[in-house]
């Protein structure tokens, strides 16, 4: 099934939160490890996938958002407590400010440190800002903060995916698993 | 096939002095070698840029110490020239660590070169326009490779000439990006240089 159901989500979104996963884990992993390399072709060579990578997955957010609009979503257990019910939406939609956030955020610490961002070599972006070393910084700041948000956020979502499963053993995780049948 | 030989030898011997002294008569005869008028360049009003690709983006920077040398006349582009002399430690860029690490001795190499000169051999008017090119030398961290810039006069009133134009270098003629830099994958080998030069009439 591509679609949505009201009891699990289809391949399609599936796919989406999986390759999600597997491109931010990624580019978390690029990104600290480019940030400590010494200047050489192979440092610019991996900030290069990582902005192209970076680019794809803010693309990649926004599909993902057309597709969950015009799709139905399996609902939260009803013998969830209302507060937890909110608190783990806030959470789906804090991740996906992050998707598009992120992404948004490397593209303007590149403008403004005079690297313009080129697409796997396809197309170049048009720079969103001036170059300005100030802005510079403070944008690799918030960058790099907010991959630690990121990764704060990501663990609280699996952790309460894995909760779900193993403390509640309701189909929370289940219905959003590969190949898994939820019945 | 001796005797052909022989009749070529001839031949070359009754033909080769009216060869070598002709010139030599035409030469002496040749007025003293005549210049275009001389333009003093408006630095402030002039810019020399460059832009590389790395990562498949454009990375832009320039120079902003550079002096000309400029003789030009519309109507005789062959008793034109143009002269260029850059100053490489003036090397600037949107980036300033791309601008530190450019004068060091993997790429430009400033405090051992510390001049880039271009040169002119003929300029060439395209016909019926502004546009013009001219083929010299560059010589730059130390070698000198032939050049071809294309440039359009903007404006041209016997007072002041406004010309911008490009050339296109492929950094590894010079030696620029030595070491890992050489592989021109990360950092791609060509290199356009693109350039505005305002000049009043000396």
């Amino acid at each position: 099934m591509l679609k949505n159901t009201i009891h699990a989500y289809g391949s399609v979104a599936k796919t989406f939160h999986w390759l999600m996963f597997l491109l931010v884990a990624g580019l978390l992993a690029a990104g600290f490890i480019m940030e400590g390399m010494e200047l050489g072709p192979d440092k610019i060579r991996l900030y290069g996938l990582h902005k192209s990578i970076g680019i794809a997955v803010l693309a990649l957010a926004l599909l993902r958002l057309t597709w969950k609009a015009v799709n139905i979503a399996p609902p939260l257990p009803g013998t969830m407590r209302k507060f937890d019910k909110f608190a783990a939406q806030a959470m789906h939609w804090l991740l996906y400010a992050m998707m598009i956030a992120m992404p948004l955020s490397g593209w303007l610490m590149s403008s403004a440190s005079g690297f313009s961002v080129s697409v796997f070599g396809w197309f170049t972006l048009p720079d969103l800002i001036a170059p300005d070393k100030e802005t510079a910084k403070l944008l690799r700041a918030v960058h790099g903060w907010a991959a630690w948000g990121i990764i704060a956020m990501v663990t609280l979502h699996a952790g309460a995916a894995l909760l779900h499963h193993f403390y509640y053993k309701d189909n929370v995780l289940k219905r959003m698993l590969p190949f898994a049948r939820v019945e | 096939m001796k005797k052909i030989a022989g009749i070529f030898a001839l031949l070359m011997l009754a033909v080769t002095p009216a060869h070598t002294e002709a010139p030599a008569q035409a030469e002496a005869e040749k007025p003293a070698p005549v210049e275009a008028p001389a333009y003093q360049v408006v630095k402030e009003k002039s810019f020399l840029k460059f832009f590389a690709l790395q990562n498949g983006a454009p990375v832009e920077g320039g120079f902003g110490d550079f002096t000309a040398d400029i003789r030009f006349d519309p109507e005789h582009p062959d008793q034109s020239s143009i002269a260029v002399e850059v100053n490489t430690a003036s090397v600037i860029a949107a980036n300033e660590d791309v601008a530190k690490n450019l004068k060091l001795p993997e790429w430009l190499s400033v405090e051992a070169f510390p001049k880039a000169v271009f040169k002119s051999k003929t300029i060439t008017r395209m016909p019926m326009s502004d546009n013009y090119y001219s083929e010299g030398e560059l010589t730059l961290h130390g070698k000198t490779v032939p050049v071809t810039l294309n440039f359009q006069m903007n404006r041209f009133d016997g007072k002041r000439a406004i010309a911008t134009g490009y050339a296109t270098l492929r950094r590894l003629d010079y030696g620029i990006g030595q070491g890992e830099w050489a592989k021109p994958d990360v950092i791609k080998n060509e290199v356009r240089v693109q350039f505005r030069i305002v000049a009043d009439r000396k």
